[in-house]
Formats: structure tokens, C-alpha cells, sequence
């Protein structure tokens, strides 16, 4: 077999072998994988619990889509509830609070009105990326990784699991 | 044995075929749209590419107007190399490079000469025009390398409301990557086929205190220092028996060094851009007979700008930002220099304590204090450098025509409904050396349906005289406090058939009074654009096209047109990407139709400019690899001169690049 034709065959092995291994997928559902599994790896306080958890998208609705797929499943025994927030007052039900894609101003308002209560904020807006947001979900070159503002986090009074915190970059 | 070459020769193309087919499926294969996201584990999801949602890039500015965006991926995908590529990809704008410097054209002006003094650009909320001339540097006197930009956003139409002086046209805005985006050590090395060469090293790093940083220092050299005397042209029209030498095309040199930081800690931030740029015209050929006496001309430009940031918060309502910024730019030429330095501050407050309203109010105060010119009558010579401080005995003239500007504004967003935003916005700008001017603006956006949004804005935007044009008008004259003024409306409807998929139209129209080119004039346009932009990433296309025509009037002396602004530009640029985003082939086409120029008989004729690019990310992790084709139908626009046209350029030629990130 020519040179050639083994480096076609060696290249076309490794790459159905890595793709195998980690299929791409879309943008927003990794984001909303993550945003599951945040919620999973959190711990509120007690007070703040009832029965269901609460996941709050602000600004645009495109992931919104993709997060419905969540609706049904359960966290911990507590069903998911998904809602697109267009008032500020009503961000202090959520749980998880995902701010994405809009007026920057009213985005860190939404964000620092917040920071003392316990909402685990997240965004993938790397114009906040100064803002008091917990975590900040980005692309590292072909993959998305996640950071984790632990100040901010324990100012809202979360306990994130020490898994959460060595996944973080 | 020989029998079997052939066999051999026909098994070896079915492997290599069926071969290519396995490795094309393997890496090519697509998302697996039934996976239930819930059951990967954190560390799959981590290990896993994505397939970006939407090419379609979020809008940073708040315009109202048919905002083009080019994102840092379209960068790539394309491999623009300058800021002038990028912008000239977007619908309707036109950039030309009759002599050193970049000019930019659109929705009617496009003077030439004019270089780009009426649009205002800013590089992460930073004022980046030069102060003396007002200028945006868009080729290699520009103060950022194209491969640190993640988005440029143009937003065409009056600025002033929000900018103040010179937004008059349009503004652009320039994000670049942070550290945390970087997260290592970039080497990227550029070469040209005639022995261009850029070098570039970057480092970007984000820390668990969420502070980051980004460095990023390079050197680029067009690479035609050679010998003058190897690429003779002779142009037959100068040659005339009295001028007994040949008349041969100068040669041109362009050179720079940059230098960019950008570092931010919780609410402050800073950053920082430097360029200083070699342009050697090299005349030697000019006067064959006598070539010590012949000139090598080189100009200077530096350019620095650098902003100090501070965000606050004051309750749940109240945000306010603090920004001090600092500007210093230099032109050297032999016997002439020109400086503009400046310092200024903004702080802006933004409210939202009541129910659906956004209200900002604002501060500015920008202190031009030094725009000062030299000339002196010593012949310097092609220096490398010189302070005419320092020999004041030479200088013949020295003009400082410093001043201030004090600015206030106020905007409020109100959302009336869930389908109506409007807003509306004043600002008051005085300058001590140019009186005072009011800019409003008012605009409404409508979610018509879920699809379709209309836009609509109307405004006025000024410019004061920038310090050159300033130098030419006598002190006492009354024309020194004229302003140019523009009134601008424009409707934007954008239909969005699906994520993949969108359609943006716009009118507009905009009448300028008072504009300073070669006399003042009124000129008025009206236009509309078409833009179509899908992207699609399961196939792995992303397409964008537009077409924008306009027809425009001016009362010059010489006639009531606009000189050089082309009747129709079409743009057109597709990419297509194989395997997972790791191949990919970008196309882009723009066509330029015909432009008159001072006299009507004078036309720079339609002209198509086809460039391709080729892209291989990650083959080899972290390290991707370009090579670019440019104008490939050899038929890039002739660039104006004003009162003709520019020597015809040859630019056809190929760029290679290869960037490798240390992680």
C-alpha cells in the first residue's frame, strides 16, 4: 500500500475513532447540558426551595427553544420549570437565572439586583464577563467551557459541588 | 509484471476513493439530533465540539438603522486581512486605496481624497479616529490586527445623538477578544507571494478571579524594499523628448508595528493601541539621469489611544460607567508634521427604576489640546525621525488650533408594549472653537410578528471642521464655525423566515448641508439596500448577499452630482465548511457599478472583485492554517483620484497564514 493510502486510511481511522468519541453537537443544547447540570451540582438554602426548580432565561428566547427540552425532568425530585422573565421583579423566583443576548445596561441591573439572593446566575454574554454573574459559559476554541465566579456565588449564599468547581476552567 | 501496472494503477484509485468516502463520513458526520442532552455526564458535554447556533451575529450597538456585522469567524472564513477587507465586504460600503490611505464610500458619499473623516470608529467603546485629521485608519496604519477582532458591527446613519462630533455618516464598532478567549500563547506568521511578512505574538489568559488579560505585539513588511530599479514602468504619456528621462511609477512601501492591551479586575478595565506605520514613496525612478538628486518620501503615521474604565452600580436601579481616555497621533512627513493630542472623560448614568423605560444621561468632555502643525524649510531628507522642537530655527510656520468640547445627552428607551419599543435621544455638543450643536434622534422598532420586525429612526448628526481643513480657512473668516449637518431617516423591516434564514430591506434617505469638499455644499441621497443572510449548520453553508442602489444630488459648480458614488453594489459571500468546521471555503465577490468623477466624462468604469479563501482548523490541534486568493478575475475597482483615475494596481496575489496557539 502506498504512503499514501495509509495515511488516508490512519487519518480516516482517528478521525471516525475521536468522532465517535464526541459527536459535535449545537451550540445551545451543550448550553442547556450545562445549565441542567449546574442545577444539578448547586446546592440552595433550605428556605429557598419549594417544590419545583425554577430555570429563568432573560433576554433573547432563542434558547429558550432548545430548553424546553428540559421541561418534565426533574432535578433531586423537584420538577423543572422553565420561564422567560420580562419583568425584573420576577427574577427573584428563579433558581437558575441564564441572561443572554440583551440591552447590556438592564442586563447587569438584572444580574447585580440579584447577587444577594440566592439565584445562581449564569451567561454566555461576554460583554459581562465583569458583571456579578457565577457562571460565564464560553468557547474555548472548537469546545465551550464554563467559569465559575466563586465570590459571587457564595455572596448568593450557593454551595457548588467541588466536581462543578474542578470542571470549571 | 509490467501487465499489472494498470491494475494495480485502478485498484489503488477505488481504495483511495472508498478511503476518501470513509474519512469524509467519519469526520463529516453530523450532530446526532436525538441525543437527550440530560443523559451526557459534565465531562462529555465538555469534550464535545459544538456547532455554532447562528452565524448570525448579536448586534452590540442599539441602532435602529440596518447594522452589518462581521464576525471574528467570517474573518476566518474569508481571511481578510485588513480592517479596509472587512468593512468592504458589508452591503454598500466601498473602500478604495487611491494613494496611502484607505478612503470608505457609502449610501452616496465616498468623496475622494476625503479619506474617512465623516464615520466615527471606536475599538471597544474607544474613540480610535486620530484627532488632527479625524481619520480612521483601515489598512496597515490601522491601530488593531484583524485577527484580535471578534465582531465589527457598521452602523450606517447619524451617530451624534449618541457619539457627538463626526458621527455624522455612521460609526463603526470594533469588539476584540479577551485573554479568556485566547487562553495561551499565539504565534501567527502571514506571507504574501511578493514577500509581505507578518508576525504576530499574542497572549491571553483569564484568571480565577475572573481579572484577564490580553497582549498582543506584531510587525508586518509589504516586502517590496527591494531595489527600485527591478520593476521599471514606463509610462508613455510623461515621456516627451524635452524631458529627456524616463517617467517610471513610483514604488511604494508600507511597513508598521503594533502593539495592544487590554487587562480588566471586577469593574475596572483598560486598554491600550498603538501603531506607527512606514509609507516610503521611493521617486527614484522618476529621473533616471540623475539619481542622487531623486526623492524617497516617507511618511509617518503614529497613533495611540488608550481608555480607563469603571463600572458601577448604585441600587437596583442605577448603573453608572466613568471612561478616561487619552489620544496622541503623529504625522511626519520631510519638512511638515502634524500632531493631535487629546485627553478626554465621560461618565454615563443609566436608570431603570422606572417600569418600562431605559434612560441614560450622560457627561463628555474632550480636551483637543494639541493640534499643531510645523512646517520648516530645511530639507530633511528621507529622516527616519524628527522634532521640529528641536530645531525652532528651521521652522517656518506654527499653527495650534487647540480646543474643547463640552457635551451632554439623554436617551430613554420606552417599552410601550411587547411589540413597541420606541426611543428617543438629544444631545447638546459646545466647542469653543465651533459654537454649539444639538443632535436628536428618535426611533421606533416594531415586532410586527413573531418574523417580522420594522424599524424605524430619523436623525441629525454634525462635524466639525477637523484641524487640517481648519488650517486652510483664514482665522478671521466665518466660515472657520461652519458645521456640517446631516438629516437621516431610514426604515429597516427584518423578516426572519427561521433561525437559519433572514432577509433585511431599508430605505433611507439623508440630506447633508454645509459639507466641506473643495467648497461647501449641500448634497442629498436616497437609497435602499437588500441584504440576505442563511446559514445553515448541518450543511455547513453560510451565505450573505446584498444589493444596495442609491441615486444621489449635490449643487457643486461643476455639476449636480455626486462624484465618485457608484449607483449599485452587490456583495456576495458564501463558505462552506467540511468535516466538523474543519475545512472550510470562503468566497467573496463585490461589485462596484460605475462612479462619475469631476467632470462627467471622466467615469470609473464597474469593476468585480472575486477573492477565495481556504481554511484548516485543528488538522493538527491548535494550529490553523489559511491561504488566501485575491482577485481572481483580475478586475479589482480602479480607485479615484478626484480629478482621475489612480494608476491601475495589480492586485492579484496570494496571502498564506498559519497561526499555532501554545496552550
Amino acid at each position: 500500500m502506498s504512503i499514501t493510502l495509509r495515511i488516508i486510511f490512519a487519518l480516516a481511522f482517528a478521525t471516525s475513532v475521536s468522532a465517535n468519541a464526541e459527536k459535535a453537537l449545537p451550540e445551545d443544547v451543550i448550553k442547556v447540558g450545562y445549565l441542567y447540570h449546574f442545577g444539578q451540582l448547586t446546592r440552595w438554602p433550605d428556605e429557598a426551595l419549594n417544590g419545583h426548580i425554577s430555570f429563568c432565561i432573560y433576554g433573547d428566547q432563542g434558547l429558550g427553544r432548545a430548553l424546553t427540552e428540559l421541561d418534565g425532568k426533574a432535578i433531586a425530585g423537584r420538577n423543572i420549570e422553565i420561564s422567560h422573565l420580562e419583568k425584573f421583579e420576577s427574577a427573584k423566583d428563579c433558581h437558575v437565572l441564564f441572561v443572554r443576548n440583551s440591552d447590556l445596561n438592564r442586563a447587569r441591573l438584572i444580574v447585580s439586583s440579584v447577587s444577594q439572593l440566592p439565584i445562581l446566575t449564569v451567561t454566555d454574554d461576554e460583554r459581562l464577563v465583569d458583571a456579578e454573574v457565577a457562571i460565564h459559559i464560553r468557547n474555548y476554541g472548537q469546545r465551550l467551557g464554563f467559569r465559575i465566579n466563586r465570590e459571587v456565588a457564595s455572596a448568593a449564599n450557593l454551595t457548588l459541588s467541588s466536581r462543578l468547581l474542578k470542571l470549571s476552567r | 509484471v509490467a501487465i499489472h501496472l494498470d491494475q494495480l494503477q485502478k485498484v489503488f484509485t477505488v481504495k483511495a476513493a472508498l478511503a476518501f468516502i470513509m474519512f469524509a463520513m467519519s469526520a463529516a458526520s453530523p450532530a446526532a439530533r436525538a441525543v437527550d442532552v440530560t443523559d451526557l455526564s459534565l465531562e462529555q458535554l465538555l469534550s464535545t465540539e459544538f456547532v455554532p447556533a447562528n452565524r448570525r451575529a448579536r448586534q452590540i450597538s442599539d441602532a435602529s438603522s440596518a447594522v452589518s456585522i462581521v464576525t471574528a469567524r467570517d474573518i476566518q472564513d474569508y481571511g481578510y486581512r485588513t480592517l479596509a477587507e472587512i468593512l468592504n465586504s458589508m452591503k454598500g460600503l466601498v473602500l478604495s486605496n487611491p494613494d496611502q490611505y484607505f478612503d470608505i464610500g457609502g449610501r452616496g458619499y465616498g468623496i475622494p481624497g476625503d479619506y474617512a473623516g465623516r464615520v466615527l470608529l471606536f475599538i471597544d467603546g474607544m474613540p480610535a479616529n486620530d484627532a488632527f485629521f479625524n481619520q480612521i485608519y483601515f489598512g496597515e496604519d490601522g491601530l488593531i490586527e484583524v485577527d484580535l477582532i471578534k465582531q465589527v458591527e457598521y452602523v450606517p446613519g447619524p451617530g451624534s445623538t449618541l457619539y457627538g462630533n463626526n458621527a455624522l455618516l455612521g460609526s463603526i464598532h470594533i469588539t476584540t477578544f479577551d485573554g479568556g478567549d485566547l487562553e495561551g500563547t499565539r504565534v501567527s506568521y502571514e506571507r504574501g507571494d511578493r514577500g509581505g511578512e507578518r508576525l504576530q505574538l499574542s497572549y491571553g489568559k483569564q484568571f480565577d478571579n475572573s481579572a484577564h488579560v490580553l497582549a498582543s505585539i506584531s510587525g508586518f513588511d509589504d516586502g517590496t524594499n527591494e531595489d527600485p530599479m527591478r520593476d521599471l514602468v514606463v509610462l508613455d504619456d510623461f515621456v516627451t523628448p524635452e524631458f529627456n528621462a524616463l517617467v517610471l511609477d513610483p514604488l511604494f512601501h508600507d511597513e508598521n508595528r503594533r502593539a495592544f492591551f487590554k487587562g480588566a479586575y471586577k469593574r475596572w478595565a483598560f486598554q491600550t493601541a498603538y501603531v506607527e506605520r512606514d509609507f516610503t514613496i521611493d521617486e527614484r525612478a522618476y529621473s533616471l539621469e540623475d539619481v542622487e538628486a531623486a526623492q524617497v518620501i516617507l511618511i509617518k503615521d503614529k497613533n495611540q489611544i488608550s481608555e480607563l474604565t469603571y463600572d458601577a452600580e448604585w441600587g437596583q436601579d442605577w448603573a453608572q460607567s466613568f471612561r478616561l481616555r487619552h489620544g496622541a497621533y503623529r504625522y511626519i512627513e520631510e519638512g511638515y508634521v502634524a500632531k493631535g493630542n487629546w485627553w478626554g472623560g465621560n461618565t454615563s448614568w443609566a436608570y431603570s427604576g422606572f417600569e418600562r423605560h431605559s434612560l441614560i444621561f450622560g457627561l463628555e468632555y474632550r480636551d483637543n489640546f494639541e493640534l499643531r502643525t510645523n512646517t520648516a524649510s530645511f530639507d530633511f531628507g528621507a529622516i527616519e525621525e524628527f522634532d521640529f522642537d528641536d530645531v525652532e530655527s528651521f521652522v517656518t510656520s506654527d499653527i495650534d488650533v487647540s480646543n474643547q468640547i463640552r457635551s451632554v445627552f439623554v436617551q430613554d428607551a420606552f417599552q410601550l408594549n411587547k411589540r413597541l419599543l420606541l426611543s428617543a435621544g438629544l444631545r447638546y455638543d459646545s466647542s469653543t472653537q465651533f459654537g454649539a450643536a444639538f443632535s436628536p434622534r428618535v426611533a421606533a422598532n416594531l415586532d410586527v410578528t413573531e418574523h417580522l420586525q420594522l424599524k424605524l429612526s430619523h436623525g441629525r448628526a454634525f462635524r466639525f471642521l477637523d484641524a487640517a481643513a481648519e488650517n486652510l480657512i483664514f482665522n478671521d473668516s466665518p466660515e472657520l464655525k461652519k458645521k456640517e449637518r446631516v438629516e437621516a431617516s431610514e426604515l429597516v423591516a427584518d423578516y426572519r423566515f427561521s433561525d437559519k434564514l433572514s432577509i433585511t430591506g431599508s430605505l433611507y434617505k439623508n440630506k447633508i448641508k454645509d459639507a466641506l469638499n473643495f467648497e461647501f455644499t449641500n448634497q442629498s441621497t436616497i437609497g435602499r439596500e437588500l441584504e440576505l443572510h442563511w446559514h445553515d449548520s448541518n450543511s455547513g453553508f453560510n451565505v450573505r448577499a446584498s444589493y444596495s442602489k442609491q441615486s444621489s444630488s449635490a449643487d457643486y459648480n461643476f455639476g449636480n452630482y455626486l462624484i465618485n458614488a457608484p449607483d449599485e453594489v452587490f456583495t456576495f459571500n458564501i463558505a462552506k465548511s467540511w468535516f466538523s468546521d474543519r475545512i472550510t471555503l470562503g468566497l467573496d465577490a463585490k461589485h462596484v457599478g460605475r462612479r462619475l468623477l469631476f467632470f462627467e466624462e471622466e467615469v470609473v468604469p464597474a469593476s468585480t472583485l472575486v477573492n477565495a479563501n481556504m481554511t484548516f482548523r485543528h488538522l493538527v490541534p491548535n494550529f490553523i492554517f489559511s491561504f488566501r486568493v485575491n482577485d481572481l478575475k483580475k478586475d479589482a475597482p480602479r480607485d479615484s483620484l478626484g480629478f482621475g483615475l489612480a494608476q491601475p494596481e495589480d492586485r492579484q496575489g496570494w496571502w498564506l497564514q498559519a497561526e499555532y496557539i501554545f496552550k
